[in-house]
């Protein structure tokens, strides 16, 4: 195997062990990870991508102690916890404006489905299925050099780095923040984000991160105390109001 | 080239490369189209501008949306990248027509309401099941091998932790044969003695055990959600039930002759949609017409009905009727959205629109505005009653010899000889029995002076061609052929008699209705006799007193002759019944299990050997209405136990049950198995142990048809182009499913062979044996109109008008109504019915949702009615308990009953009523919990949840009038605690400790509102309610979200629901064993209980309760509610408000 072959194939590792490790639990997994071998496969995958320097591997290494203490038990009650607060933390089109989610679940399909693969039993924004998306990309790639196809090669590397671009490497960094309180899945989404950051770095790209946090936006609030403060049919307001549209349209549209 | 293959493919995989311990699929979530060459395809370098559109849709198709109100639209959704990217109207409805090629109209157009828009955001969110889920301690009671106690047969308690309990997602297959053994195990159980001794050791009734005979198949209960919007999907429950029949043949080794299917619950009649009076006075289920009728209408009368909001797609046609010059009245309990669409307003006390009704009838009959032909010619008013032993006169008493006439207008057969299917009945259908028990008829001539026979053939222009003029008013003497001298008085007169105690200043006591009002009510009918829409809605109907308003709203129309004409009838617009029109159902629903018919061609043979029963038992305790000395259910009606349930998208059977937590604290712990298909997680699957993950609407393999109540048109379920979105199944294919695990199970094939169909995908032989039967569907073939709804176009029932009005064949084609004498009775002469003072349509009193003392009777002077006695049943007169009351009958002139009390009213608080109707924006539980949804619902909608008190991002709230609230401290947007009768509820035996006290005592905002007078609460009905796993979510999720952290069921509460406060009530005379109806399909005419026709409806507006504050309304619980705080809110407006609302800003 070649030198880029096999960093390809590295990053492609750590993609599908991700892809796993977010996927609901089983008993055969966490043994994985419960032993080691979890870990011992993402580090030597990592130490195999100079780019990674940054990404700390003590998130992975603090995961075999994690199952031991929390069991099976409670690494599925943690999958169920975060996956049913006030959004299910694990899909892309839950931090996504509701009334355009279905545009960009539909634009996340389209990369599969030009890259000619299919899904079933889960919808496409799925972060374990976003992950594997890339792994299949990557092992495209990788064919594609083997057979020396420069046009192919080259169009799965702008595959990656726009699928980074417009989707996984816009969410990954608010999920990691919504799921830091919890055992397993804390380090876990926090090694997942530094990798994304990583991998980021390693195409260029810096994208447009969503920091939409529910509950922190005071816009309407602002617009309610306007009303209130000042002695003016409140009618007359709506033309104020008008001068946050911008903001607001961001907001609801 | 060298290329990869799947084998090299592998290599590439951490399994393939390191050589893991552990195994996994090397593709987990995405396939390759490729599956042999994984990574061998690439787009052109230009995929982008094709893939990635996000303004264009790839392709397009219809779904129809058939959520429970009911009016089902097909609707269009764009899809891009296989994901449905939005949901528009087909505008096909313009192009329906029917076999004879009448076409719909434009005006039909657009259809498809705010839910609809959104929709797609449900196909897709977060609680969509995503595959068949068990309950873990019913999963290890089925593998424990279903230990049970010696003694009583019950399971042991630990394996049944509702609501508390973890679950786990099983492949559908396991999950079939899982049911099938709890179905076998649990029939087997309770078949024969040793079944009926555990059944006496746990309690139930001996009434309901005497009615299973034996057959542990009765206890196995299924319940097809409102059944029309599925008639296949949902309605093969009822299939399901009848196929229980093969299990008993081998659990007590019967023959097929012997053998005893399931039982099904009833639908309409349990959501309390059902209007019980109307069979009372027509035999009809429900008189009604298309809401399309409104243009038609020169008056429009709305009484209870909030048209506007709970008919979306539907309320243009109120809208248009006015702009076209007709004048609309609206009677409700609240200044409601739709009033603003009216001539006039009409505020009423809650629950006396029947005493309003008979303050009408009292001026339309005393000053003579009553349509004197139509009286005469389709009414029972004319005909004589016995004064001595209240009933109908009959001729074989007073005239020697009498034989029956020979009717003209039915067949009459003897019991021994098949009716011929449904769909083939072009006249009634009488047996012989009944026939000589009902016999003829009398009225008083006026002419001769003498009585008169008639039989039930002679109405309208059949009775005026007999030239006898009949005395409206009158006592009169006839001999007997005995030689008694009897009393007899006309019903016009015994009705005239009772009504002098509705004069207009009492009535407007009673109600709070003006006395002008009323007087100007009966002078619009009047005016406009056979032009006049009475559209009722659910308002009055959930009270106890329901069926007496529907024989109010009867009396009106007949008397104004506003029955049957196109654009002057009566209608009842709740729920979703016409099941009717679908009267090839037989070949379906009650195919003959043992003879299933495999040739696609042939019809099917079908043998009912399922029963019905009403499911206000089982949530009344699981037991009928036994009180004082006497069982009051009558025998047809009477329930069996229930250890099994099976339903299908339905969350009112427990979720939005009435009481439901008393349902779910003491009864459902006695159901062994409940199972039910849902694509969205309800309150209901909280507490369920068997949930299959089934189809959304988007997404049917298996087409299907339905219908609607409110229009013309017959809707198909076309099969869906797009992919599953998560593993789910059919509906249908759980059914076959598990018939095919108990094949493997028995190793018999009949199980298997009655689906068969199914499993070779081809339904549509189903549906077309059901075409071919009905008439309103005669001449289409499936497949054509499937090819339709693809398109967009909906078909349209073959009907003989278009709107279609309940009657109109009766009014203008002289033909009997299904009744025994033929017309339309307002007098009821069968005990249940004299005993309980129902003889006449009196008014009662609500039975609880009442200042006064409850279900009182109120009469001047009437000796025509003679009720039995509290003391008679075997209790006092002053016993006013629950139980009591639906029992108790007592007689009280308006005068003294004003002067009387709620019992409650000794409670310190107790003094508000509590109304829970159907709400604007959801209307309906369906699509409430949608966030988009959610938001619009009420004021107090927050996407951002800026008070982590919030249960969602919207919630319940209850409408109060400002100036109750101050007297109770309450201010604008306060969390306040509800109670109702501490006797019974939340549940029975609470107790503030217990947890599940905590759970279902209600909580919820406090809105003020000067709609609602004081006195009166108001709460939109059909909300998701909390549950033990949503109150657990609320206090230890960070977030504060009322959602169970196990299923992510979200309520909309933060404790507590709407049904907290209401209970099941059993009405005696909706369970009498003699009334005399119109079967469900076909124009048979039986008697007694028929599901959904003539029995219990329950009373969820029936509560009356005190109001506490809980806390202050501000963020966190600091201060006021924002909104009231900044003064814009009702009630609590600042000065810059007020002059906002005098005007004084116009310039």
């Amino acid at each position: 195997m070649t030198n880029d072959k096999n960093k390809l194939f590295q990053r492609s590792l750590v993609y599908e062990l991700l892809s796993h490790a977010f996927a609901r639990p089983t008993l055969n997994f966490m043994d994985f990870v419960e032993s080691g071998e979890f870990c011992t496969h993402m580090v030597t995958s990592l130490k195999a991508l100079p780019y990674c320097g940054n990404v700390d591997p003590h998130n992975i290494e603090v995961l075999a102690n994690r199952v031991k203490a929390l069991r099976f038990d409670g690494v599925l009650s943690e999958y169920e916890e975060i996956t049913s607060y006030k959004i299910n933390y694990l899909y892309e089109c839950n931090y996504q404006n509701r009334f355009s989610a279905l545009t960009e679940m539909a634009d996340i399909a389209g990369f599969y489905k030009a890259f000619s693969y299919t899904y079933s039993g889960e919808k496409p924004d799925f972060l374990p299925m976003e992950l594997e998306f890339m792994r299949m990309v990557i092992l495209k790639e990788i064919r594609a050099i083997a057979n020396e196809e420069g046009e192919k090669v080259e169009i799965c590397a702008e595959v990656q780095k726009g699928f980074l671009d417009s989707h996984i490497g816009r969410w990954i960094p608010l999920m990691a923040s919504f799921l830091e309180p919890f055992t397993f899945y804390g380090p876990l989404a926090a090694f997942a984000h530094e990798w994304i950051q990583a991998e980021c770095t390693l195409m260029g790209i810096k994208p447009d991160v969503l920091d939409y946090v529910i509950g922190e936006d005071k816009i309407v609030d602002k617009i309610v105390d306007k009303v209130a403060d000042e002695e003016q049919c409140p009618v007359a307001f709506v033309e104020d109001w008008s001068k946050d549209h911008e903001t607001l349209s961001k907001l609801y549209t | 080239m060298k290329d990869f293959s799947r084998r090299e493919f592998l290599r590439w995989t951490l399994a393939g490369a390191a050589g893991l311990s552990v195994s996994w699929p090397v593709s987990a979530f995405l396939q390759p189209i490729d599956i042999e060459n994984p990574l061998g395809s690439y787009p052109d370098r230009d995929w982008e501008t094709v893939y990635r559109d996000k303004y264009k849709y790839d392709s397009i198709f219809t779904f129809t949306c058939a959520p429970n109100d009911t009016h089902n639209c097909i609707l269009r959704a764009y899809v891009r990248n296989g994901i449905i990217v939005r949901v528009m109207p087909t505008y096909g409805f313009s192009k329906a027509k029917d076999y004879y090629g009448n076409q719909a109209t434009a005006r039909w157009e657009p259809r498809c309401c705010n839910k609809a828009i959104v929709l797609s955001r449900r196909f897709y969110g977060d609680r969509r099941l995503k595959g068949t889920m068990v309950r873990k301690g019913f999963y290890e009671w089925v593998k424990a091998g279903f230990p049970r106690g010696q003694e009583d047969g019950k399971p042991p308690k630990e394996y049944f932790k509702r609501g508390e309990d973890t679950w786990l997602k099983v492949p559908h297959e396991e999950a079939f044969d899982i049911v099938a053994k709890a179905l076998a195990n649990i029939g087997t159980t309770y078949s024969g003695q040793p079944g009926k001794d555990f059944l006496e050791r746990q309690g139930y009734d001996p009434a309901m055990l005497e009615k299973m005979a034996g057959a542990g198949t009765q206890v196995l209960k299924f319940r097809g959600g409102m059944p029309l919007l599925g008639i296949t999907r949902l309605l093969g429950l009822v299939r399901m039930a009848n196929m229980m029949a093969i299990l008993d043949t081998h659990i007590r080794q019967t023959t097929p002759q012997d053998a005893v299917g399931g039982r099904h619950f009833d639908n309409y009649s349990w959501h309390t949609d059902l209007p019980p009076g109307h069979p009372m006075v027509s035999g009809q289920q429900t008189n009604d017409c298309d809401l399309s009728m409104a243009e038609h209408a020169k008056f429009i009368l709305l009484i209870g009905m909030n048209w506007i909001c709970t008919k979306m797609p539907d309320s243009h046609w109120l809208t248009e009727a006015r702009q076209r010059g007709s004048k609309v009245v609206t009677i409700a309990t609240e200044y409601q959205a739709t009033a603003n669409k009216c001539d006039e307003v009409i505020v009423i006390r809650p629950g006396t629109d029947h005493a309003l009704l008979l303050g009408i009838a009292r001026i339309l009959m005393e000053e003579k505005l009553f349509d004197e032909d139509y009286v005469k010619t389709f009414t029972d008013l004319p005909i004589l009653v016995r004064t001595d032993n209240l009933q109908y006169l009959r001729a074989s008493e007073v005239v020697p010899g009498y034989q029956l006439a020979a009717l003209k207008q039915a067949v009459v057969f003897t019991e021994d000889k098949s009716v011929p299917p449904p769909g083939t009945h072009e006249m009634q259908y009488v047996n012989d029995q009944m026939r000589a028990q009902w016999g003829d008829h009398l009225v008083w001539n006026v002419k001769t002076d003498k009585p008169e026979v008639i039989n039930r053939d002679m109405v309208g222009e059949h009775f005026k061609a007999m030239g006898v003029e009949p005395a409206l008013k009158g006592k009169f003497k006839v001999t007997t052929i005995d030689g008694a001298e009897v009393e007899v008085r006309t019903v016009f007169d015994i009705l005239t008699e009772y009504l002098n105690e509705f004069t207009v200043e009492n009535v407007s006591e009673i109600t709070w209705t003006p006395v002008e009002a009323i007087k100007n009510l009966a002078q619009y009918l009047a005016q406009n006799k056979a032009s006049t829409f009475l559209a009722v809605g659910m308002g009055p109907n959930q009270f106890f007193n329901a069926a007496l308003k529907d024989r109010g709203i009867h009396l009106v129309a007949a008397l104004t002759n506003n029955i049957g004409h196109i654009g002057g009838s009566n209608g009842s617009f709740a729920g979703n019944y016409r099941i009717a029109l679908y009267n090839g159902l037989p070949q379906f629903i009650i195919e003959n299990p043992f003879e299933p018919e495999l040739n696609p061609t042939e019809m099917a043979k079908p043998k009912p050997y399922l029963k019905f029963e009403s499911a206000h038992y089982f949530s009344h305790g699981d037991k009928p209405l036994r009180h004082g000395n006497k069982l009051f259910t009558g025998s047809t009606h009477i329930p069996t136990p229930t250890k099994f349930l099976w339903f299908a998208n339905s969350n009112s059977i427990i979720g939005n049950a009435k009481w439901s937590y008393d349902l779910i604290v003491n009864t459902m712990p006695k159901v062994e198995a409940i199972v039910m298909n849902e694509w969205w997680w309800t309150m209901s699957c909280e507490y369920s142990d068997v949930v299959f993950g089934v189809d959304s609407w988007a997404e049917f393999k298996t087409p299907d048809m339905c219908g609607s109540v409110t229009n013309p048109f017959n809707q198909v379920f076309p099969r869906s182009p797009i992919n599953r979105i998560h593993d789910t199944i059919g509906d249908i294919e759980t059914y076959a499913g598990v018939a095919k695990a108990l094949s493997k199970m028995t190793n018999d094939k009949r199980f298997e062979n009655y689906w068969h169909f199914i499993y070779k995908g081809e339904a549509d032989v189903y549906l077309d044996r059901i075409i071919k039967a009905s008439t309103s569907l005669k001449g289409y073939k499936f497949s054509t109109l499937e090819e339709l709804a693809f398109n967009g176009i909906p078909s349209m029932k073959n009907l003989r008008t278009y709107p279609k009005v309940v009657g109109w064949e009766q009014t203008n084609e002289n033909k009997p109504w299904y009744t025994k004498t033929g017309r339309l009775e307002f007098y009821r002469e069968e005990q249940e019915f004299i005993e309980t003072g129902e003889n006449l349509p009196v008014y009662r009193e609500p039975i609880d949702a009442t200042f006064y003392e409850p279900n009182v009777i109120v009469a001047g002077n009437t000796p025509m009615l003679r009720p039995m006695k509290p003391d008679q049943y075997g209790f006092k007169e002053e016993d006013l308990d629950t139980e009591s009351r639906q029992v108790r009958n007592i007689v009280k002139s308006w005068q003294e009953l004003k002067k009387t009390n709620h019992p409650l009213k000794k409670l310190e608080g107790y003094k508000y009523i509590f109304l829970t109707p159907k709400y604007r924006h959801g209307s309906h539980s369906t699509p409430i919990d949608l966030d988009v949804v959610t938001v619009w619902y009420g004021p107090f909608g927050d996407l951002f949840r800026h008070d982590k008190r919030m249960p969602w991002v919207g919630e319940a709230y209850v409408y109060i009038n400002p100036a109750d609230a101050r007297e109770n401290g309450i201010n604008d947007g306060d969390y306040i605690w509800i109670d109702a009768d501490p006797e019974d509820r939340p549940y029975h035996g609470w107790k503030k400790e217990d947890k599940d006290y905590k759970v279902a005592r209600l909580m919820c905002r406090a809105r003020y509102y000067k709609a609602v007078p004081q006195g009166i609460l108001m709460m939109w009905h059909n909300q998701y309610q909390s549950t033990h796993g949503t109150v657990k979510g609320h206090e230890e999720n960070p977030d504060g979200l009322a959602r169970n952290p196990l299923t992510n069921y979200q309520s909309l509460f933060r404790y507590g629901g709407h049904q907290s406060a209401t209970r099941a009530w059993l009405g005696p005379t909706l369970m009498t064993d003699s009334l005399v109806r119109k079967d469900v399909f076909g124009q048979k005419i039986g008697k007694g209980f028929l599901p959904d026709i003539h029995c219990p409806v329950g009373a969820p507006r029936e509560s009356f309760v005190k109001v506490t504050k809980a806390e202050d309304g501000g963020i966190g619980g600091k201060g006021l509610w924002r909104p009231a705080a900044a003064g814009f809110t009702a009630g609590n407006e600042n000065d810059v408000m007020k002059r906002y609302l005098n005007a004084e800003y116009i310039a």
